[in-house]
Formats: C-alpha cells, sequence, structure tokens
C-alpha cells in the first residue's frame, strides 16, 4: 500500500552543470567559429587588397618605367624593373611580352595557387599612345593562404582556451550557487517521510539580503511540509476513524455472521423437529394444495411426500371448507376433524390450522398441525359412555336408597308402633311370654332400622360430593366424646384427645369417621374396668398417621382382614351390639380421601385404628400426646 | 275460643295411626284433619275440590307434612303453599321417614318451618310427637289470621 520513499539515484557530478556547460561550449564554439571565419574573411580581403595595391602600385610605379625602358628597347632596364618587382612580397613571376614576343621575365611559374594580371605597356608618341607590350605579372597565393591558416589556428586556440576557461568557471558558478543546493532539495525531499516532517531545510549558503528562488523553495518546502503534517494528521484521524467503522464493520459482520449461522442452525433445528415430531405438520398454498408434508404426516394420512404434494388437500380432509375456514383460522381455534387416510379410512384428528404470511404480510398459505385423536375419541366415546352408565347407576342407586330410606323404615315403624300399642292397650291379655314376643318384636324392628340407617349411611359417604377443607381433628374428636359421654351407651371411658389435630378433608366425613371410632372404642372398653381411650397423631416416615386407641376386648388379628368388610362382624350381638357397617363406611371414607385404615389388637388388651389422610401437612400436627387432655 | 285444627298429611294409614295416637296419648286433643295425599292437602289449604266451601279464616295451626306422597308430594305442596299469599305464612312441620339431606335442604329452601324425622322406635316417636305438638299448639305464637 505504501511504496517506501525511493532513495534519489546516485548523483552524478552536477550533471545539469555539465550539460550547461556544454551548452555553453558549443554554442561558443559556433560563435568563435563564425566570429573566426569572418575575422579570416576580412584578413583574407585585406591580403587580396594588398595584392591588388602591389598590382596598383606596379602599374603606378613600375609602367611607366618598364614601357619607357621598352620603347627605348633597353633590355637591361627592362630586366631590372622586373627583378625589382620580383622582390615584391609573393610576387612569383613576371614578364613582357611584345605582342606574342617574349621580351623579358623574372621568376618562375611553379605555384598552383596564383594570381595573374596583363598590364598594358603603352607610350605616348605624339600624340597617339601607342600599345607597345604587355606585362605579365603572377603573383603567388600560398603566402596568402598560408597566413590565413596561421590566424585561424591563433584564434582558434585562443577562442577554445577562452571558451573551456569561461566555462569551467561557468560550471563552478552553477555548482555553487545552484545545482549543489539543488542537490541538497533534493536529498531532503526524498529523505523527506512522516518521522522527520519537523526537520527544516537549511542550505548551506549564506544568508541573503533579498531572499531569492531558493529561499522561496526553503519556504515553499516549510510551507509544504506544516500543509502534509496538517495533511498527515487529518490523514491519521481519517485512517483511524475508518480502523474504528472496519472494526465496527467486522464485528457487525461477525455478529450478523453469528446471526444467519444462529438463524440457520435453528432454521435446520426446526425443520428438523418438524420433519421428526410425531405429530402432522403440513403447509396448504392458498388453493388448497399441499406444499409441505412431514414424517408424522406420512405416519397419518399413509402418503409419502412425493405421492402426496401438490395434490389438493381435499383428499385429506373430506369437509375441506370447514377445515379452511378463514374465521376459525384468524381466530386461531384448533379444532377437531375427521380425515381420511390413504386406504380411506376415516380417523378423528386434532388439527390447528395456522394462517402463514409472505414478506408483504399477506395470507400465502397455511400451517396445518394434526394429531390423531381417535383413540383419545373413542375413549372420550368410552369414558361418556361409562359416566353414563355411572349416572345412571348411581341415579338408580339414589333412588334406592331414598326409597328405601322412605319406604323400608316406614313398616318398621308401624311393627314397632302397634306392638307398643298391642302391649299398652291389650298388655293384660297377654301373658309375659307374650309380652317378651313383643319385646323382642319391637327390639328387632328397631335393629333392622338403625341397619338401614347405617346401610344409608354407608350408601350416602360414598355418593356425597366431597368438601375440602382444614378440619380440627381435635375439637371434632372432643365433640364427640362429650355427645356420647352424654348418651347413655358410653361406659365411662376417659376419652384423651391429642390438642391441635388437624388434617384435611371432608369435615362432615371425618365426622362420621371419628364418630364411628369412638363409638367402637367405647363400645369394646364398656366391659373394661377402667377404659382408657386416646386419640392422637404418630409420624413415621414423614407420614402422618392418626390413630384412635383403647384398653378394650380387642380382637384376634387373624381375622384382622374382615374387619372392615360391610357386615362383618367380630364378636356376638349379646356380647357388643353393632351392624358391622360402621367400620366399612369409616374405610369407604378414608379411601375417598385417598388414605389408608388399619386396625392393630392384642386380643384382651385392645385395639388401635390407625388411619392417614394424604393431603393433611406435616406440620399440622404439632403437639405432643403428653399434653392431651382427659 | 275455638279448638286449633292440626292437618296431617300422610298417605301411610299406619304411621296416621300412629301420629294420631301418639297425639291422643300426649293429651293432644285437637281437632286432626288428615289428608291422604298431596292434592287433597291443597283442597283442604284452599277450599277447594272436596273441601270447596270451606271456611278459611280457619287455618291449621300447623300442616304436619309427609314428603312422600301420592300424587303431589310433600315438597310440591310446600311449594305452592308458599307461592299462595293466603297459605304463605302458614306453619309447616315436615314429619317424614327420609333423612336424607336433599329433602331437608330442599324442605328448608322451600320455606318449611320445621323438619321432623319420625324414628322407628314408637317410644322416640311418641316423645317426639308429644314435643312437636306441644310446641306448635302451645309454645309457638302463629301468624295472624288472614282471609
Amino acid at each position: 500500500m505504501s511504496d517506501p520513499i525511493r532513495e534519489a539515484a546516485p548523483m552524478r557530478i552536477s550533471p545539469l552543470a555539465r550539460r550547461l556547460v556544454a551548452a555553453t561550449i558549443a554554442a561558443s564554439t559556433v560563435v568563435a567559429l563564425l566570429a573566426t571565419a569572418f575575422q579570416l574573411y576580412l584578413d583574407y580581403r585585406r591580403d587580396l587588397g594588398q595584392i591588388d595595391a602591389t598590382f596598383n602600385q606596379v602599374s603606378q610605379t613600375y609602367l611607366p618605367t618598364i614601357a619607357n625602358a621598352l620603347w627605348a628597347t633597353n633590355r637591361h632596364e627592362v630586366q631590372l624593373a622586373l627583378d625589382g618587382l620580383k622582390q615584391l612580397p609573393d610576387v612569383q613571376y613576371v614578364a613582357v611580352h611584345e605582342g606574342a614576343t617574349l621580351w623579358a621575365e623574372a621568376g618562375r611559374r611553379n605555384a598552383a595557387r596564383v594570381q595573374s594580371r596583363d598590364y598594358m605597356l603603352t607610350h605616348q608618341h605624339r600624340d597617339q599612345l601607342l600599345t607597345i607590350g604587355t606585362l605579365s605579372m603572377t603573383v603567388n597565393m600560398d603566402g596568402v593562404y598560408q597566413r590565413l591558416l596561421e590566424k585561424f589556428w591563433i584564434i582558434l586556440l585562443s577562442n577554445g582556451i577562452k571558451t573551456f576557461l569561461v566555462a569551467g568557471f561557468m560550471f563552478w558558478l552553477f555548482h555553487w550557487f545552484i545545482t549543489r543546493h539543488l542537490q541538497k532539495i533534493a536529498g531532503f525531499a526524498a529523505r523527506l517521510g512522516s518521522e522527520n516532517l519537523n526537520q527544516n531545510l537549511r542550505l548551506d549558503r549564506p544568508t541573503q539580503k533579498t531572499p531569492d528562488e531558493f529561499d522561496q523553495v526553503v519556504d515553499g518546502f516549510q510551507l509544504m511540509q506544516s500543509n502534509l503534517k496538517a495533511a498527515l494528521e487529518a490523514l491519521k484521524q481519517d485512517i483511524q476513524a475508518r480502523e474504528r467503522v472496519e472494526e465496527e464493520l467486522r464485528q457487525l459482520n461477525a455478529e450478523l455472521e453469528q446471526r444467519v449461522a444462529d438463524r440457520t442452525r435453528m432454521l435446520q433445528e426446526q425443520a428438523r423437529i418438524i420433519d421428526e415430531i410425531h405429530d402432522a405438520v403440513i403447509s396448504i398454498d392458498m388453493e388448497g394444495f399441499l406444499t409441505s408434508w412431514n414424517l408424522g404426516a406420512e405416519r397419518l394420512f399413509g402418503y409419502t411426500a412425493t405421492q402426496v404434494l401438490g395434490r389438493n388437500s381435499c383428499v385429506l380432509f373430506p369437509n375441506t371448507q370447514a377445515v379452511l375456514d378463514p374465521q376459525r383460522i384468524q381466530d386461531g381455534q384448533a379444532f377437531e376433524a375427521p380425515i381420511q387416510r390413504k386406504n380411506g379410512e376415516i380417523l378423528y384428528a386434532h388439527l390447528s390450522i395456522s394462517a402463514l404470511h409472505n414478506a408483504d404480510k399477506q395470507v400465502c398459505g397455511y400451517a396445518c398441525y394434526a394429531l390423531d385423536i381417535s383413540a383419545r375419541k373413542q375413549a372420550e366415546a368410552l369414558a361418556a359412555r361409562r359416566a353414563t352408565e355411572l349416572e345412571a347407576s348411581n341415579r338408580e342407586l339414589e333412588a334406592f336408597s331414598y326409597s328405601v330410606s322412605h319406604d323400608l323404615r316406614a313398616p318398621l315403624r308401624g311393627i314397632d308402633g302397634f306392638s307398643q300399642a298391642l302391649i299398652e292397650d291389650c298388655g293384660s291379655q297377654l301373658d309375659q311370654t307374650g309380652h317378651e314376643y313383643l319385646h323382642r318384636i319391637r327390639r328387632a324392628a328397631q335393629r333392622m332400622g338403625l341397619l338401614i340407617d347405617n346401610m344409608l349411611r354407608l350408601a350416602r359417604v360414598t355418593r356425597s360430593e366431597m368438601h375440602y377443607t382444614q378440619v380440627d381433628l381435635t375439637a371434632l374428636a372432643t365433640a364427640i366424646a362429650m355427645d356420647l359421654q352424654a348418651s347413655k351407651t358410653h361406659g365411662g371411658s376417659s376419652i384423651r384427645v391429642q390438642p391441635g389435630l388437624s388434617a384435611y378433608g371432608d369435615q362432615a366425613l371425618l365426622h362420621i369417621v371419628m364418630e364411628n371410632l369412638l363409638e367402637n372404642a367405647i363400645k369394646f372398653t364398656s366391659k373394661t374396668p377402667q377404659p382408657q381411650i386416646a386419640v392422637g397423631v404418630e409420624q413415621l416416615n414423614g407420614r402422618l398417621i392418626y390413630f384412635v386407641r383403647d384398653n378394650g376386648a380387642g380382637f384376634d388379628m387373624a381375622f384382622a382382614s374382615k374387619l372392615f368388610g360391610a357386615f362383618q362382624r367380630l364378636h356376638r350381638e349379646e356380647e357388643f351390639p353393632g351392624t358391622g357397617i360402621g367400620l366399612a363406611t369409616v374405610k369407604r371414607i378414608i379411601r375417598r380421601h385417598g388414605g389408608e385404615v388399619w386396625a392393630e389388637s392384642t386380643l384382651g388388651k385392645g385395639s388401635t385404628f390407625f388411619f392417614t389422610l394424604p393431603n393433611s401437612q406435616l406440620a399440622d400436627a404439632t403437639y405432643p400426646l403428653d399434653n392431651a387432655t382427659a | 275460643m275455638e279448638q286449633q285444627v292440626i292437618l296431617l298429611v300422610e298417605d301411610n294409614p299406619d304411621d296416621e295411626v300412629l301420629t294420631v295416637r301418639a297425639l291422643r296419648k300426649n293429651n293432644i286433643l285437637n281437632e286432626i284433619v288428615v289428608a291422604r295425599d298431596g292434592v287433597e292437602a291443597l283442597d283442604y289449604l284452599f277450599g277447594i275440590g272436596i273441601h270447596a266451601g270451606r271456611d278459611l279464616s280457619r287455618q291449621p295451626q300447623v300442616v304436619l307434612l309427609d314428603l312422600k306422597l301420592p300424587k303431589l308430594d310433600g315438597l310440591e305442596v310446600l311449594k305452592r303453599l308458599r307461592a299462595d299469599p293466603r297459605t304463605a305464612l302458614q306453619p309447616v312441620a315436615v314429619l317424614t321417614t327420609s333423612n336424607e339431606e336433599r329433602d331437608i335442604v330442599s324442605s328448608y329452601q322451600l320455606g318449611v318451618n320445621s323438619y321432623i324425622r319420625k324414628p322407628v322406635d314408637f317410644n322416640q316417636f311418641s316423645e317426639t310427637v308429644r314435643q312437636l305438638g306441644l310446641y306448635w299448639l302451645v309454645i309457638n305464637v302463629p301468624p295472624p289470621t288472614y282471609g
């Protein structure tokens, strides 16, 4: 992401300066060459001018002399003049021709680069200007060219040296004033990074009076550095903010992914649950066509998913209209309806149908949960039938009891009443045996009345509704004991009732229990010298066991199983009177409370009757027997 | 002062005889009118049917009402008595063999003044009737005569 700062390339020595110098040298050389050429040209022209001057001098100085000598035909003089000409610089060859005839000459014509000129030799003779001959003069140009060449080299050398010196100086100047600073700037710029942004660019030169471009560069660098610092700071903050955002984004993403994973897992789990659930879960689209089908549905309806998906739900529900009743679906009511299996069998199912909604909250189908309740329906029908039967039987029993209560007793009262009337009205006509018989008739009638009453009570105990309350057994037993003590049947027994006895049960029924047990206890202690009866509670394994204990006649434990059966008696009537229904009634009442009743006894030493009432709380009986009152 | 009347509603002739005997033996010598079913009892109390034209200003001091009766049972008789303003306040004592709880509750719900169960033992029965007569004929203050 971040390129390492590129180091500046190793700098060769002032390439800029060298280029500058090279350009300067090149330009100077061109200028020097041009100047040299120009100068050479001028020199050449001057030399040519000198030659022309020489020729002119000849023409002015020597021509008349030569012409006169020629005229005079003074060959010697002509030769002298020609030798004199020959002495002039660069003159190589001079000759005088008279017509075509060579008349005199000096020098030789041997050079390639020459310039020749011919002059007319004239002589004024009488007014007639006569051409008497021709002077030819050849000038050697080699000297001129030689001089020019020498000059050229001198100029070139001097210009070259000058240019080199200037260039060297320029190079130094340029290096000193510019390139070394540029290199430093370049190095500084190359090294400039976020870590040394505070370091200032300082050039190795004295302070300038007036700021120049380098000062501007330095200022520019400082400004740039401070701008960079600010930008870097802003960037850093930006990056931090961005990192924070990225971190948040990462967390959000992770959270989202976790949620997606959770959701996916949940959906898979739900799908698995739906598939593995024992009951049928199916879905139906708006047109009633089946869109999903679990294994429970396969079991319930007998179709596999491939057999049934895409078919209309009317194959499953004989009464589809009623099943897909929108109002009921909206109310979310579960209901029971017949369903049809693949084999045509009609079952009863508990159906719960929920509307399914698409993303726009529009109902797009229905989910249906179906549970086979055929067995329950059958059981319910059976139970209802049983209940009806039981009710009928109860009604019969009730009618029977009612009838017994009314109709069976009335004749007894007649028997008893008229026996008494007979005794009263006709007693004088009867002997002792007759009276005795009449008393027996009355006793029998009264006993039957008692039997009927007890039987009815036993029946009522079974029929009556239970009203559970917290019953104060101590108060109950005490009250019964007082009632019994007040009656004639009581044989003066001491009855001790443990205080604080409490039980949870039906007050009226528990009254019957205590009454029967206490009556029994009193009855069977009636022949005991010091009768003792105790009512209390014991705890055994966290269970409350109520008891009624006496020191009376007791019974043989071998017959204990018969004790609580109706009409079962372990004593003869003459010993202890009774109907044999009391303990059956007690058992039935305790059973109705969900408890148990049993007895322990030693013949001749007394009996203890125990009973439990499971709904009674342990804490209800708190007082020990020691505080019992007589 | 006229002799107070007792209306005995009883279908069982034995019980009727024994009840009357017990009353008489206990020196209750008031006139005893016997109705042998519920309809007859209402006829007497409202002066209709076989008792049409009876002087209704002389109503029984107490009605001894059995519950199990032919035609109309005792509870129905009681209901009709209480529904009619002329007999709404009529003292009625149920005297019956039954000690079924529902009979007792229904009787009191219908506004009976007393509920007495006939014991089998005649001596007890006689004692019960004696107390009954004493209470209703001597001790109890009847509602003002009306009609």
